[in-house]
C-alpha cells in the first residue's frame, strides 16, 4: 500500500491529536464525574441536614411553648 | 410552658388569665395556629389565630371579617349532649370585637378527651406528637404537639401547627432543577413535599393525607425502598435515562412515628453544565485545530511538492523528453541532493541520445523489450533511401558545408519518417534505414510506410529547392521499400548492441532502392509492398527483376501517389490511365507479344517523353524485335550489381 506524504503527515497529525484531545478529555471526564458525584452527594447531605434542623427548630419551638 | 402553668391559673371556668397566656403563645410562634388545654372534665380551651405564617386565611362564616384571632371555652359535659361554648374574636390591634355565647344555638359536642393527642400524653406523659392530618379549616396538613399539666391533674396542653411551612421549605429547597425534598413519615404518610397539592386527596368529603405509594413521581418511593434494602442512609438509582442519587435520613423521637427526611438529586443537574462545558470545549478544540491542520497540509505540500516535481523530472527522463531543465526548489537538503543527481543523470542521457535514435530507444522501452541480444521473426516494412551521386555532389564542398548540408537533410527525412510512425534504425553514410512495425507493433504498417515514403519524397523535394535557392546542391533521394518476415531484435555484443531487422527481405529492400537508378525512378517498391498496401494508393510496375545478391525474381513498382484527390499525394486521372497504358504495355512485352508492347508504349511517351522507365520499355521492346530473347526467355532482368 502506498499513501503520499501529505496524507500521511496529514494523518500522523490528526492521529496524535486525537489521541491527545481523547486522553485529555476522557480524563477531563472522569475528573469532572467524580467531583460532579462529590458535591453532587455532599449537596444532598447538607440539604438533608438543613432539613432535619429546620425541623427540628420548628418543632421544638412549638414543643416548648407546649 | 403552657404544660408549666401554676394549677391556680388553669381552670376552664376562670379563663381570663389563661387565654392571655395561651394568646401570648400565639404571638410567640406564628407558626403555631392554635394553642389549648383539655381537662379531666373534658372542658376545653383555646386560643387560636385566623391567619397562618403564610397569610392563609382560616375558613368559617362565622367569623368577623376584621378578626385576626378567637378564643374559646368548651364546658364540661355535665349537661346531656351538647355543651355550650363560648367564642371571643379580637382584630388586628389585639381588641375584642365580638362577645358570643351560644348557649341555646351552638353547642359542641368536642370532647378533648377522645382525641389522640389527649391520650398520648396522658400514656406517654411527656411530650408527644400527633400523626400527621389535615387541619380542616385551614385545608393543610399538621400535627399536634401535646404534652401534661404537670401541675393539674388530667389536664394536658397542646398546640397545633401546620406543617405548610415545611411544605415550602422543600419547595424552595430543592438541590437542582430536577431534585426534590420530601418528609415521610415511616409509615409512607407525607408531611411535606414540593407540590402541595399532593399531599393530600378528598375522600368521601373529607381530606386524607397522601402516602408515598399514592405519588405518581416514584423517586421518594425507590430511594426509601433502596435505602431500607441495602441498610445505608446514600443510593443511587435511575429512573428512565435519568440517574438519581438521594439520601434518607431518619429523625426519631417525634412520637409513635419516626420521621425520614428524603433528599433527591438528579445527576443531571451536576453533570449537565459539565457535559455542555465539554460540547464547548471539543466544537472549540475542533476549530482551533483547523489552523494546524491548514499548517499542516501547507508544510506537507511543502515537502510533497518537490518530491512530486523530481518525480515528474524522472518520468520525463524515462520518456526520453530531456530538452527541458526544471529546477525543483526545496529547503530539504535529501530533496535538493536527488534534484542535483536527477538532474546530472539527464544530462548524461541528453548527451548519450546525441549517439542513439532517440525515438527507437523511446519506443524499445515501451515495448519492454529488453537490452539482452536476440531477436524474433516478425513482418516489417523497411525503407532504404539514398542520395543520389552524394560523392560527387560534395566533392567540392568542404566538409562543414557538407555537414551542414546533410544535417538539415537528415532532420527533415527523420522528423518525417518519424511522424508516419516509422523507426529511424541507421544512418549508413548519406543513406537511412528505417523500420516499420517493429520494435512496437503497428497494424497499419505498410500505408504508414508508404505514407512515410511518399512524403520524405515531397520533403526531400522541398528541401531541395530551398538549397538550389541558398545555392546548394540539391540533393536527390531515391527509396527502396519492402514488406516481409525478417529478424528483428538486438544484435552486436553484450557491451555494445544495436537494435535492427537483418533478412534476405532487408536486404531486397536495399536492393530496391538500388534499382532506381537503372530505371530512373525515385520511389520503387516491392510487389509485397503493391499487394498489402490499401487499394488507395497509385503503383505502376515497372518490372520483373531478380537483383544482385538474390535467387528469386519479383515484380518492382513505382510508388505514384494516392488516388484520393484530396489528398496531398492526390495523381491527376490523366497520369493514372498512362499508368495503365503503361502496365498493360509491360504485359505485352513480358508475353513476348514485343510489337504490340512497342505501340503501346510509344503512345505513353507521346503523353510523356521524359518518362524514363517508358523510354526503357520502348528500347527493350526495339531491341527484342531485332534480336527476339530465346525461347527460354522468362521476361526477367537479371542484376548483378547492387
Amino acid at each position: 500500500m502506498r499513501v503520499s506524504i501529505r496524507v500521511t503527515i496529514l494523518a500522523a497529525f490528526l492521529l496524535l491529536t486525537i489521541t491527545a484531545v481523547t486522553t485529555l478529555s476522557v480524563l477531563n471526564v472522569t475528573g469532572s464525574n467524580e467531583a460532579m458525584r462529590v458535591t453532587a452527594e455532599d449537596l444532598i447531605k447538607r440539604t438533608a441536614d438543613t432539613t432535619v434542623e429546620r425541623i427540628a427548630k420548628d418543632l421544638g419551638s412549638a414543643q416548648k411553648i407546649a | 410552658m403552657i404544660a408549666l402553668l401554676p394549677a391556680m391559673l388553669v381552670d376552664w371556668r376562670w379563663p381570663g388569665e389563661l387565654f392571655t397566656f395561651l394568646r401570648a403563645a400565639l404571638d410567640r410562634d406564628k407558626d403555631i395556629y392554635s394553642a389549648f388545654i383539655g381537662f379531666r372534665d373534658g372542658g376545653f380551651v383555646q386560643a387560636l389565630s385566623y391567619v397562618d405564617s403564610q397569610g392563609d386565611r382560616r375558613a368559617s362564616d362565622a367569623v368577623p371579617d376584621d378578626a385576626v384571632e378567637a378564643t374559646r371555652v368548651a364546658e364540661d359535659l355535665l349537661q346531656e349532649g351538647a355543651r355550650p361554648q363560648t367564642w371571643q374574636y379580637f382584630d388586628v390591634k389585639g381588641a375584642e370585637i365580638e362577645a358570643e355565647e351560644n348557649a341555646g344555638t351552638t353547642r359542641s359536642t368536642y370532647d378533648p378527651r377522645s382525641r389522640s393527642w389527649y391520650k398520648a400524653a396522658q400514656e406517654w406523659l411527656s411530650a408527644s406528637y400527633s400523626d400527621v392530618y389535615i387541619f380542616s379549616s385551614l385545608r393543610k396538613p399538621g400535627i399536634t404537639i401535646s404534652a401534661p399539666m404537670r401541675n393539674v391533674e388530667g389536664a394536658v396542653a397542646g398546640v397545633d401547627i401546620p406543617l405548610n411551612h415545611l411544605t415550602e421549605f422543600t419547595r424552595l429547597n430543592a438541590p437542582g432543577e430536577h431534585g426534590l425534598i420530601a418528609i415521610v413519615q415511616s409509615d409512607g404518610q407525607l408531611i411535606a413535599y414540593p407540590d402541595s397539592r399532593a399531599l393530600f386527596r378528598p375522600v368521601d368529603g373529607a381530606l386524607v393525607v397522601n402516602k408515598v405509594d399514592d405519588l405518581e413521581d416514584t423517586r421518594v418511593k425507590t430511594a426509601m425502598r433502596l435505602a431500607a434494602e441495602r441498610g445505608r442512609p446514600s443510593v443511587r438509582f435511575r429512573i428512565g435515562p435519568e440517574e438519581y442519587l438521594a439520601v434518607v435520613t431518619s429523625m426519631q423521637g417525634l412520637g409513635a412515628q419516626s420521621w425520614k427526611v428524603v433528599v433527591v438529586a438528579a445527576l443531571s443537574d451536576f453533570s449537565g453544565p459539565i457535559r455542555k462545558s465539554m460540547k464547548n470545549s471539543m466544537i472549540y478544540t475542533g476549530l482551533i485545530m483547523l489552523v494546524p491542520i491548514v499548517v499542516v497540509l501547507v508544510l506537507s505540500n511543502w515537502i510533497a511538492a518537490p518530491v512530486r516535481a523530481v518525480r515528474d523530472q524522472a518520468d520525463r527522463i524515462r520518456e526520453l523528453e530531456l530538452s527541458e531543465r526544471v529546477s525543483v526548489r526545496s529547503p530539504f537538503t535529501e530533496i535538493k541532493s536527488l534534484e542535483t543527481a536527477m538532474e546530472g543523470m539527464r544530462a548524461a542521457l541528453s548527451t548519450f541520445l546525441k549517439y542513439v535514435p532517440k525515438d527507437l530507444v523511446r519506443r524499445l522501452v515501451e515495448s519492454g523489450i529488453g537490452a539482452e541480444i536476440g531477436g524474433t521473426r516478425q513482418d516489417v516494412a523497411v525503407l532504404f533511401t539514398d542520395v543520389e551521386s552524394f560523392t560527387t555532389l560534395t566533392e567540392d564542398m568542404t566538409p562543414e558545408a557538407v555537414l551542414s548540408q546533410t544535417s538539415r537533410y537528415f532532420d527533415v527525412m527523420t522528423s518525417t519518417i518519424q511522424s508516419h510512425n516509422g523507426v529511424v534504425d541507421k544512418f549508413i553514410g548519406d543513406a537511412i534505414m528505417a523500420l516499420w512495425n517493429a520494435p512496437s507493433p503497428d497494424p497499419n504498417y505498410v500505408d504508414n510506410a508508404c505514407r512515410a515514403a511518399l512524403a520524405a519524397l515531397r520533403a526531400s523535394e522541398d528541401l531541395n529547392r530551398a538549397f538550389e535557392a541558398q545555392g546548394e546542391h540539391p540533393l536527390r533521394t531515391r527509396f527502396g521499400l519492402h514488406v516481409g518476415d525478417a529478424l528483428v531484435g538486438n544484435v552486436g555484443s553484450a557491451e555494445r548492441m544495436q537494435f535492427t531487422a537483418l533478412g534476405p527481405n532487408v536486404n531486397l529492400a536495399s536492393r530496391i532502392e538500388g534499382l532506381n537508378k537503372y530505371y530512373g525512378t525515385q520511389l520503387l517498391v516491392s510487389d509485397a509492398i503493391r499487394k498489402q498496401a490499401s487499394p488507395g494508393f497509385v503503383f505502376r510496375q515497372i518490372d520483373v527483376v531478380e537483383a544482385a545478391g538474390t535467387t528469386k525474381s519479383v515484380a518492382i513498382h513505382e510508388l505514384v501517389g494516392m488516388r484520393d484527390a484530396g489528398s496531398p499525394f492526390a495523381v491527376p486521372p490523366a497520369t493514372i490511365e498512362a499508368i495503365n497504358a503503361y502496365e498493360v504495355a509491360l504485359k505485352a512485352c513480358l508475353a513476348r507479344e514485343f510489337e504490340d508492347a512497342l505501340g503501346l508504349v510509344e503512345e505513353v511517351l507521346m503523353e510523356n517523353p521524359a518518362d524514363h522507365a517508358a523510354l526503357m520499355l520502348a528500347e527493350r521492346c526495339n531491341r527484342y524485335i531485332a534480336h527476339p530473347p530465346p525461347d527460354d526467355w522468362d521476361g526477367v532482368s537479371y542484376f548483378s550489381d547492387k
